[in-house]
């Protein structure tokens, strides 16, 4: 956790701390620990570790089971990758599973809000038979998904319809001559490129209109949650998202406030943290 | 493809008693796939029922409640008094003995995260014992990584229900115990015990468990299993109270002095986003005014158990599955 104006807070919440600030709010640590307690006249609030009070526990605790939140995505009628969910022991029965779905999958924990915990691009029986022993070392059950192929994006929609888009590029697949134009025009990138492996760009004003129909059924299949974050993996995001054509990738309790700050060519003037800022104390 | 079809999850018994609740006040109540969560619908609201986890409660409140150590911080810095302790890492085994050296047996040790009372050792009154016990704990229970040394302080045990629309409920816990007939073994009194309140169950008791804790506490007060207790002798075995570990439990609701309340509604009040929890006090006497007398939070419980209140053993039973239901629906209520 890093330290900001001597309270202690996950690195995901330094703008909305700001936000929340300049409202007027105050903050206070309950000491020797990551809890936040914020005030303003009678509204409190808490925050914890990237949680914030508007997150119900029930929802927190379904969105970090990928499994349950994979058979809610389904209840309502919204793509997921073909994925099953194995014991730790099972790995015979996993890799058959595997071999099925076709390579490359992924495998990750059941319970997981880190990616450091999924394992993807796996091409081969020998990978998976690698990367199923590691994970299952944690004694966890493991989910064995199809990888899809597509552009990935990072979205955020409150229920009052303020929507915020990123797409996600791996550093590694840019091209020299694209990373070269973007160093010349942009001060920025030298940073992006020295903190990231992923590189963010946000793209709200130029994904297709129909990602706003897709973000609000999955809203719809979280209630009450007064915003939804999640990762969709489209084949292309400047056409309709149609059955086939995309798949919801992953549920979050919380966005990543600062990709949303420093990603490339920002230009929604309203940040994420103030949307959240304004939920918290209305 | 060919994939199984998975059972759904076997029900716990309390969210069984709130889904029966809520299938009489007529709210809809479907499965969500083959896993513990279930969609519940009165006309135009909808809500994801997870075990006892809903909606009403905040993340961060419900994660703070459920953490032993994070309930001792909020509950410290509110003013509420709990119990002298600190928390170490499991790799911290130096630490937390030197610790124990300075606080003072006899002790508690338990994780930071945890329900039933599972891994929770009462009364541990030498650094051998605590040594073993921690070992016990780290090799067996994955928990958080977290477990915490307390300075034990004997009372009697009350479990407090209460919810953010004044709902309130006390029982009265008491450690397993048996009372010798002067003719079977305290073996055999247990078997008959467990027998009696198994078939068929009438209440919220559960089967008095042989495990370690129990063992080693007849071993310290000088008894065995296969001892034969005197006619009306009260043989305690054990010192922690859970119910899910077979102990006993009587609703004091009506006897209870109003400063408890107080004490619930503060809790709450502390906790911003806690609709409803469970409140394990220590206190000599339920009946007296808390301001005479000492007490302490031992912890809070995010889901607490219904049945301990709708089903006691001896007392009148209160519903809490019905206030659970006016959280979630209250516009289901009197239906």
């Amino acid at each position: 956790m890093k330290k900001r104006n001597s309270l202690f807070a996950h690195h995901n919440l330094k703008e909305l701390l700001d936000e929340l600030s300049g409202k007027g709010v105050k903050l206070e640590q309950v000491p020797d620990t990551n809890i936040l307690l914020a005030k303003k006249g009678k509204v409190n609030n808490i925050i914890i570790d990237s949680y914030t009070s508007l997150v119900p526990f029930n929802i927190g605790l379904a969105i970090s089971n990928k499994n349950v939140c994979r058979h809610i995505l389904q209840e309502n009628k919204l793509p997921v990758a073909p994925g099953e969910l194995f014991a730790p022991q099972e790995k015979n029965k996993a890799i058959r599973y595997a071999r099925q779905l076709t390579y490359p999958v992924l495998i990750r924990q059941e319970n997981s809000q880190r990616n450091e915990k999924a394992i993807p691009d796996i091409d081969s029986d020998e990978k998976f038979n690698t990367a199923y022993t590691s994970l299952s070392q944690l004694g966890e059950n493991i989910l064995v998904e199809k990888m899809f192929a597509g552009q990935k994006m990072r979205v955020f929609l409150s229920r009052s319809g303020f929507l915020h888009v990123l797409k996600k590029d791996n550093y590694a697949s840019l091209s020299t001559s694209f990373i070269a134009e973007e160093k010349e025009n942009d001060q920025s990138w030298r940073q992006l490129e020295s903190t990231s492996k992923n590189i963010y760009t946000d793209m709200t004003d130029d994904t297709h209109k129909s990602l706003l129909v897709v973000a609000k059924k999955i809203l719809e299949a979280f209630p009450p949650m007064p915003y939804i974050c999640f990762e969709i993996i489209a084949k292309n995001m400047h056409k309709p998202f149609l059955p086939g054509s995309y798949v919801i990738a992953e549920i979050y309790h919380s966005y990543a406030l600062h990709l949303s700050y420093n990603a490339r060519k920002a230009t929604t003037e309203k940040k994420v943290s103030q949307m959240i800022a304004e939920l918290m104390f209305p | 493809m060919q994939t199984e079809k998975k059972k759904s999850p076997k029900l716990d018994f309390n969210t069984g008693l709130f889904l029966q609740e809520l299938r009489k006040r007529k709210v809809r109540i479907s499965p969500i796939g083959s896993t513990k969560v279930y969609k519940a619908s009165y006309k135009d609201h909808t809500e994801l029922i997870c075990d006892l986890n809903v909606s009403t409660t905040s993340f961060p409140a419900g994660w703070i409640t459920g953490d032993k150590f994070y309930t001792k911080k909020i509950l410290q810095h509110a003013g509420i008094p709990v119990a002298e302790g600190k928390v170490f890492t499991y790799a911290a085994k130096q630490d937390a003995l030197g610790y124990a050296k300075k606080l003072g047996f006899p002790l508690v040790l338990k994780p930071a995260q945890g329900t039933h009372g599972d891994y929770v050792y009462v009364g541990i009154d030498s650094p051998e014992e605590l040594q073993k016990k921690i070992d016990v704990l780290t090799e067996e229970y994955i928990g958080n990584g977290y477990y915490l040394i307390e300075k034990y302080l004997p009372g009697e045990e009350y479990r407090i229900f209460y919810t953010e629309n004044d709902f309130f409920a006390v029982v009265h816990r008491l450690p397993a115990h048996i009372t010798g007939d002067g003719k079977q073994s305290i073996f055999a009194l247990i078997k008959n015990e467990n027998y009696n309140r198994m078939n068929p169950r009438k209440n919220c008791l559960c089967e008095i468990r042989f495990d370690d804790i129990l063992f080693d506490h007849l071993e310290k007060t000088g008894k065995n299993i296969d001892d034969v207790p005197k006619k009306g002798e009260v043989v305690q075995l054990r010192l922690s109270s859970n119910v899910s570990k077979g102990g006993n439990c009587y609703d004091v609701t009506g006897q209870t002095h109003p400063s408890v309340k107080k004490l619930a509604k503060k809790i709450l009040s502390t906790i911003a986003g806690l609709s409803y929890v469970g409140i394990d006090l220590i206190c000599k006497d339920i009946r007296i005014s808390l301001q005479k007398q000492n007490y302490f939070v031992c912890e809070l419980n995010p889901v607490p158990g219904l049945s301990l209140h709708c089903a006691p053993e001896k007392g009148l039973p209160q519903n809490t599955p019905g206030a659970l239901v006016n959280l979630l629906f209250p516009e289901s209520k009197d239906k």
